[in-house]
């Protein structure tokens, strides 16, 4: 099994690496990395925390990028070229064709984020700002599992609608997972039960992308204990499992 | 004992005028190491039927058993191939990096020795190296029947394999097929070109508006007719004459 996964992870790896819109996305990061050196310069007394605030953010954007636009396209393209009646009458089951395009496409992130993450830490050793690299880190792994989880989403999207509709909607579920406070506030300000209700099976039913944000708190120098890294991780897991098994039936069914 | 074996397999495709039938009620019996020719004119149903067989497509109704099991059985899929219609491939690959993702899903042992094997055996070693997007239309047949033959199957499935090929590439690829039927695989393929089928068929299935036709040997279907494809349009015109 985790052969046949790695195999079409491998495959997916190289394919989304071959992607021109890929290598794009990482020359735009790499631009607003450097571009943050003169921001830097310009504001007053901030230099380290723009400098770390422009780099986060643009290895984060990259992240969601492709995990939103490349991710999109993975099942699609595969259903559009018929490349998958070679590949799904082989002895594979449908969930190892999800797992290893999860992984591929993982992969994928994991390499551009670690070239644009040496860009930053580049910069800020020439800048000479120190004591921010394990929070950044911190950051970035975070970030990183949350662009899984748009992955996952944009592969289960994918293999329903088209490739615009798929990064729509993904989009759209990206939005919402970070205005989880602000459904709350409308959930405790309304009075029907009925809405309540609704609103409250959504709440819980989306993704709540905001526990991944600690980028403000790394550029004020706070970081979150271990106590909450794992909440976090152990959300990530069930999540992730989550759009696994919904990925998983929505392929299941699908007839080529 | 019978390799293939469809008992009263139905697809039927949702419409907005309601369902609409590919495949009505079909059963076929393919005896092992047999090279069965599907027969049928556009939109009969063969690719249809095909895509069931594979695991491609789920039938409406009916049940199909290839080598005593289902097509959705993993150990069953270990054990067969399958080379779609144009078969379309992930271009930016070499032939040989194709066909090591091939055996890297059936998790083959001596993988270089056997696609090596492979590529000898349809021809395209002197092009294995290059990318696919280089690729001929009869190069690309030769790379999907090399990634059908990858698994050393016992049966194969292959959907028109002759289809858009020059006279040198059918003479080819039959001249493969025959090496095929010489180790005893069972064949099953769909095809419009007849003339091709006479010459390597044990048996023809004829299917048309998704019903069976006929199915005999080549020799007892074209008794009485000059040729097979004659006793083709004869079949069919009299059926469809039939039906109205």
């Amino acid at each position: 099994m985790i052969r046949r996964v790695l195999a079409i992870a491998i495959n997916t790896f190289r394919e989304t690496f071959r992607d021109r819109i890929l290598w794009s996305a990482l020359v735009v990061a790499l631009v607003i990395i450097a571009f943050s050196l003169f921001v830097g310069s310009i504001s007053l007394g901030q230099e380290a925390r723009m400098v770390v605030d422009f780099g986060v953010a643009a290895i984060y954007v990259l992240q969601i990028f492709i995990a939103i636009f490349i991710g999109s396209m993975l099942i699609y393209k595969e259903m559009e070229r018929k490349t998958f009646y070679l590949i799904i009458p082989k002895p594979l089951r449908r969930e190892e064709i999800i797992a290893g395009k999860c992984i591929g496409l993982s992969a994928t992130v994991l390499t551009v984020t670690a070239l644009s993450t040496l860009a930053l830490f580049t910069v800020l050793f020439v800048e000479g700002v120190h004591g921010f690299y394990l929070p950044i880190l911190l950051s970035i792994a975070y970030t990183t599992a949350e662009s899984v989880l748009l992955i996952l989403l944009s592969i289960l999207f994918s293999g329903l609608t088209s490739p615009i509709l798929s990064a729509v909607y993904t989009t759209a579920f990206y939005l919402i997972g970070h205005s989880s406070e602000t459904l709350r506030a409308i959930i405790a300000a309304t009075d029907s039960t009925f809405t309540k209700g609704v609103l409250q099976t959504a709440y819980y039913i989306l993704p709540n992308l905001e526990k991944f944000n600690i980028r403000n708190e790394i550029v004020y120098g706070t970081h979150p204990d271990v106590r909450s890294i794992a909440l976090v991780a152990i959300y990530f897991v069930c999540y992730a499992i989550f759009l696994f098994l919904l990925a998983r039936a929505m392929l299941e069914r699908k007839e080529f | 004992m019978e390799s293939i074996v469809m008992k009263g397999l139905t697809k039927e495709y949702d419409t907005a005028s309601g369902p609409v039938a590919a495949v009505r009620d079909l059963s076929l019996a393919i005896p092992s190491g047999n090279v069965f020719g599907f027969l049928g004119p556009n939109g009969s149903g063969k690719t249809t039927t095909m895509k069931m067989l594979v695991g491609l497509a789920r039938p409406t109704k009916g049940e199909i058993s290839i080598l005593g099991g289902s097509p959705s059985d993993i150990e069953v899929r270990k054990q067969f191939g399958f080379m779609p219609e144009s078969p379309a491939f992930y271009l930016y690959l070499t032939g040989r990096e194709f066909l090591k993702l091939i055996a890297d899903i059936f998790d083959l042992a001596e993988k270089e020795r056997r696609i090596s094997e492979v590529l000898d055996e349809v021809e395209l070693s002197h092009s294995a190296d290059r990318q696919i997007r280089t690729y001929s239309k009869g190069m690309l047949q030769r790379l999907g029947l090399a990634q059908a033959l990858l698994n050393d199957p016992k049966v194969l499935f292959l959907d028109e394999p002759l289809d858009g090929l020059d006279p040198l590439g059918r003479s080819d690829i039959k001249r493969i097929f025959l090496r095929m039927k010489e180790k005893r695989i069972t064949i099953f393929f769909n095809s419009h070109i007849l003339a091709d089928v006479s010459e390597i068929c044990d048996l023809v299935g004829i299917i048309d508006q998704g019903s069976l036709v006929a199915f005999d040997t080549p020799s007892r279907l074209t008794k009485g007719s000059s040729d097979l494809e004659t006793a083709f349009v004869d079949m069919i015109r009299k059926k469809r004459a039939n039906r109205t």
